[in-house]
């Protein structure tokens, strides 16, 4: 009882502060309430809708983001597919191509006057879209090199033009090209290899590769060529029949020489040559050329007359660590041998009759040296060069004449195709008056 | 009888005849595409003999990779040049170009342009 009582007593002022407090707010009508709770709906139904909103919100701006970068991508592709195909009609880019060398210097020789020459040959190599072929044209823009065909006296105009090549080639396969038309002979390596100014290394052309060479240049007719490695060794072979070179007649200061700058042909007979080289490792190459035809005009009386040319050659270039830098040493030599004839044999040009053994022979050996392992930039950039060389025609032949020249010189690589050539040659002839010279040259490879 | 100086047309013709029949037979019947890339596999530097005979005269060519054929085929003439200056699409034509002027394989001529194009 006692506990009932107190319990009573606890219970009793709580219920009656509870009261108290419930009469502090407003009673809650059930149309209150039914509003409250309808706003309680709206709200949340709001929410939901502003959740589901965000969503579509977010999502958007993720595909907007995807798809900005995908427009971005194929932008990119279409702008580089635009660019290619651009870059394939562009001249100079694609199948295309302008090259060649270009050269200008100064000659100062005992008994004739100095003189500045200018020499620019364009080449244009053009590959159709059959990568197969190539078509290359060369040609030769010179002023102050010597009276060339194209010049005229009378302008006092010392300029010549030359094509030096027009020529179509094919792969055949691998190991073997073909061609045809107005090509660079494989005989011997000079004309092929070196004969642009910044490769020679030298003002001037060896006496027997110059004007009055002893070996073709170019010759028109078909070629083929190509290469066979076997081990570390490799050979190459060349093989063509061309018109070949004209015998002169009737001229009495060259005639039994063979003019070689002539591209017809005096007769039916064809020539026929070629070269095989040999290559022990790749900084050594040594080849045998040969070329056979018959020579002298038809149809004006002139006996059967056959040329038979021989040559060797060989370029080794090192780099040897011990000497501190690149040695390159070439060589090549020349024989000719033309039959028998007589000249002039009425004496109704003048000159005649002359006979006498056309034989003929000549050919450089040259050493170069460039300290490529010095510290100093300025001191890889020179090159020492010497250069033997000679020809020997016939004493008695119109022309004939014994010539040797040692020649040495300073070289200056402004880039690895930009030379500054500067040489001295001592000149030694057996008849003519020896014509030591002093030469210059700026050589260009474009 | 064959006489180089009697008929020296007849030797060099029959000569140069020889040559290219074995040419033709070695080369051309190899059955490698004249046009397309190399039939072998880019060859892989670690893979790669480290050491070459200096002189073996038979025997498969050693492998070489297109900047070796680019050093030892363009500089055996000339300084080789740098690669950035012509485009890859030009030097397509100028190694097609030297190719007949230096003789070389369609596989080393593939491999220096490969290689030269690949250097820009």
């Amino acid at each position: 009882m006692r506990r009932i009582l107190c319990g009573v007593l606890v219970v009793v002022p709580l219920l009656l502060s509870n009261a108290k407090a419930q009469d502090t707010s407003q009673p809650i009508s059930r149309q209150e309430f039914d509003e409250l709770k309808k706003d309680n709906a709206q709200m949340k139904q709001d929410n939901a809708e502003m959740k589901k909103e965000l969503a579509d919100l977010k999502k958007q701006q993720t595909d907007q983001a995807t798809n900005a970068d995908q427009d971005e991508q194929y932008t990119q592709s279409s702008f580089q597919a635009v660019n290619a195909e651009l870059a394939k009609d562009k001249p100079g880019t694609e199948g295309l191509v302008i090259a060649g060398d270009a050269a200008f210097g100064f000659t100062t020789q005992r008994k004739t006057e100095s003189s500045f020459n200018a020499d620019v040959s364009p080449l244009i190599l053009w590959q159709p879209p059959d990568s197969h072929f190539l078509i290359e044209t060369a040609f030769d823009l010179g002023i102050g090199q010597g009276n060339g065909p194209e010049s005229d006296p009378a302008e006092n105009q010392n300029s010549n033009f030359a094509v030096n090549l027009a020529d179509v080639s094919y792969i055949l396969c691998d190991n073997c090209m073909v061609g045809g038309g107005l090509f660079a002979v494989p005989f011997g390596q000079y004309h092929n290899h070196f004969d642009p100014p910044w490769i020679n290394k030298f003002p001037d052309a060896p006496l027997a590769f110059g004007d009055d060479a002893i070996g073709p240049t170019s010759e028109v007719g078909f070629f083929t060529k190509g290469a066979i490695p076997s081990g570390t060794t490799r050979w190459t072979y060349d093989a063509y029949v061309a018109n070949g070179p004209n015998l002169v007649t009737t001229d009495p200061a060259t005639a039994g020489q063979l003019n070689f700058n002539d591209y017809g042909d005096l007769n039916n007979n064809k020539a026929v040559g070629g070269r095989i080289g040999f290559l022990p490792f790749p900084q050594l190459e040594m080849g045998y050329s040969i070329q056979a035809s018959r020579v002298n005009p038809d149809g004006v009386g002139f006996p059967n007359t056959s040329a038979l040319l021989q040559a060797v050659d060989f370029s080794y270039r090192p780099v040897i660590d011990a000497l501190g830098g690149q040695f390159d040493l070439r060589g090549e030599w020349i024989w000719s041998h033309v039959g028998g004839a007589t000249y002039d044999p009425t004496a109704a040009l003048g000159f005649g009759p002359v006979a006498f053994t056309n034989d003929r022979n000549g050919g450089y050996v040259q050493l170069c040296y460039r300290p490529t392992k010095a510290d100093s930039k300025i001191i890889q950039s020179i090159e020492l060069v010497s250069r033997y060389d000679a020809i020997t025609n016939p004493l008695g032949s119109p022309g004939g004449d014994h010539e040797q020249r040692w020649t040495m010189g300073v070289d200056y690589w402004v880039t690895p195709y930009i030379v500054l050539e500067t040489a001295y040659e001592i000149d030694k002839k057996k008849v003519g008056p020896d014509q030591n010279a002093f030469l210059f040259e700026v050589g260009i490879g474009l | 009888m064959l006489n180089l100086k009697t008929n020296p047309k007849l030797v060099v013709a029959l000569a140069f005849g020889c040559v290219l029949c074995g040419i033709a037979l070695y080369g051309c019947s190899s059955g490698q595409n004249p046009s397309a890339g190399p039939t072998t596999a880019p060859v892989d530097q670690a893979a790669a003999p480290t050491t070459q005979p200096i002189f073996a005269l038979f025997g498969p060519p050693p492998q070489k990779t297109g900047v070796q054929l680019w050093a030892e085929n363009c500089g055996r003439c000339h300084n080789i040049r740098p690669p950035e200056e012509f485009s890859g699409a030009q030097w397509d034509v100028i190694v097609h170009h030297m190719r007949l002027r230096a003789n070389l394989t369609g596989e080393e001529a593939q491999e220096i342009v490969k290689f030269l194009q690949a250097s820009h």
